[in-house]
């Protein structure tokens, strides 16, 4: 993805409500609450790294771009991925988007 | 997701989740459950953060049935029940889960308070606080309650190579973080709860009297007390012999020596160990733990002989 695309993707990423969440490192364990009987979901290593990017809600560029300075890669792969397992987040009840 | 895949939970990960899920749960059914030891210990600054194997709620007596029912509602099942005697009425129900690899244990009442049980949580829900577990808000009894609590497992779970250490430690960490005005509201707490003769080495430590026993059936609570913290756990065998009529010894004998797989597997083994390897252990430990026993059976025994033969006009 291409900076203009970055920049123009605007959808602000929040986490949902009633999560139990337990980060460690590189590891991050979390339980929704709502939904007490599904397991435990782990996210580790970039799944880990996207995940502690979108506390307290962000935009999708200000993510990626986080990313891309922590990450080698070139940026509109990285994008790509991230938005791909934003919305994986979103389909698993732990995230929310605003357009 | 398989079983396997939620196995990669760790035990630190999962205790603070789990506490977080009971009281979501509970509050939502608006069942009263507190968190207790463990995580909440921590947070409280009585004793450093480590991982555990089971986390600990006590439920008001009431609701106790409600709480393993809203927890096997989301997939918990009851463990196995030891069939061992006890010297200790059982005090919790143990749940277990696939997905998880720690436990939960239900306390209805916590061994040590002597006053009924309703009263006992009544007096810890009055002291009732919220901490933050794993991002969510869970009820927990304040720090001079959770002193208690955690003095009286540790005097009841002693274990002479590190449980004196621990106890140590744990006055240090109440006399660093209790003001002078908690220190009064601990011993008056303890007055409350029946627990100010068990809770003694603790209270004395912190240089506080210990009091006395003063509730109605509370004498025999106490013996019973004693008698645990003096006594090596296997010897609850011999107690039980003591008790129990001649003809009844072969039966018990062989149960004691004979666990079924299953409680060896969930009571007496430890990581990785074969069951005979665990069997041969256990036995070994109930053997030791023989002699004192004996001796404090027949020691009891006599006193009760005495007492009933002789009796002063």
């Amino acid at each position: 993805m291409s900076g203009d695309l970055m920049t123009a993707d605007t959808t602000t990423w929040r986490r949902q409500a009633h999560l139990a969440v337990v980060s460690s490192g590189e590891r991050v364990a979390i339980v929704r609450l709502t939904s007490p009987g599904e397991p435990p979901r782990i996210l580790d290593g970039t799944a880990a790294a996207i995940w502690s990017e979108t506390d307290g809600g962000r935009s999708a560029e200000a993510i990626v771009a986080a990313l891309v300075e922590r990450f080698d890669g070139a940026p509109d792969v990285i994008a790509d991925e991230v938005s791909r397992f934003l919305h994986r987040l979103e389909d698993e009840g732990v995230l929310t988007r605003e357009p | 997701m398989s079983p396997d895949l939620a196995a990669r939970i760790t035990l630190e990960e999962g205790a603070p989740l789990l506490q977080a899920v009971v009281h979501h749960e509970a509050e939502a059914n608006q069942l009263r459950v507190l968190a207790i030891k463990g995580p909440s210990l921590a947070v409280l600054g009585l004793r450093d953060p480590r991982p555990h194997a089971d986390i600990d709620v006590l439920a008001a007596p009431s609701d106790l049935d409600a709480v393993v029912a809203m927890m096997e509602e989301i997939g918990w099942r009851r463990a196995l029940e030891s069939t061992a005697p006890t010297l200790l009425p059982a005090h919790s129900v143990n749940l277990l889960n696939d997905w998880w690899p720690l436990s939960i244990d239900a306390h209805h009442y916590f061994p040590g308070f002597l006053a009924p049980p309703d009263a006992v949580f009544e007096a810890l829900w009055c002291r009732r606080t919220t901490v933050e577990l794993a991002g969510a808000p869970v009820l927990t009894p304040d720090r001079v309650a959770h002193a208690a609590i955690a003095a009286l497992h540790l005097l009841r779970e002693k274990r002479p190579e590190t449980d004196d250490l621990e106890l140590e430690l744990l006055v240090q960490r109440a006399a660093r973080t209790l003001s002078v005005h908690d220190l009064d509201e601990l011993v008056d707490f303890a007055e409350v709860t029946g627990a100010a003769v068990t809770l003694g080495p603790f209270l004395e430590a912190l240089g506080r009297p210990s009091g006395t026993v003063t509730g109605p059936g509370h004498h025999a609570q106490l013996a019973s007390w004693n008698k645990r913290v003096s006594s090596p756990r296997s010897s609850t065998w011999i107690y039980q012999l003591g008790s129990s009529p001649l003809r009844r010894w072969p039966q018990l004998i062989w149960r004691a020596v004979l666990l079924s797989d299953d409680e060896i597997r969930t009571f007496h083994g430890g990581d990785g160990e074969s069951l005979l390897r665990a069997r041969v252990r256990r036995l070994r430990r109930g053997f030791r733990s023989v002699p004192r026993a004996a001796f404090d059976l027949w020691r009891q025994k006599a006193r009760e002989w005495v007492l009933r033969v002789w009796r002063p006009t």
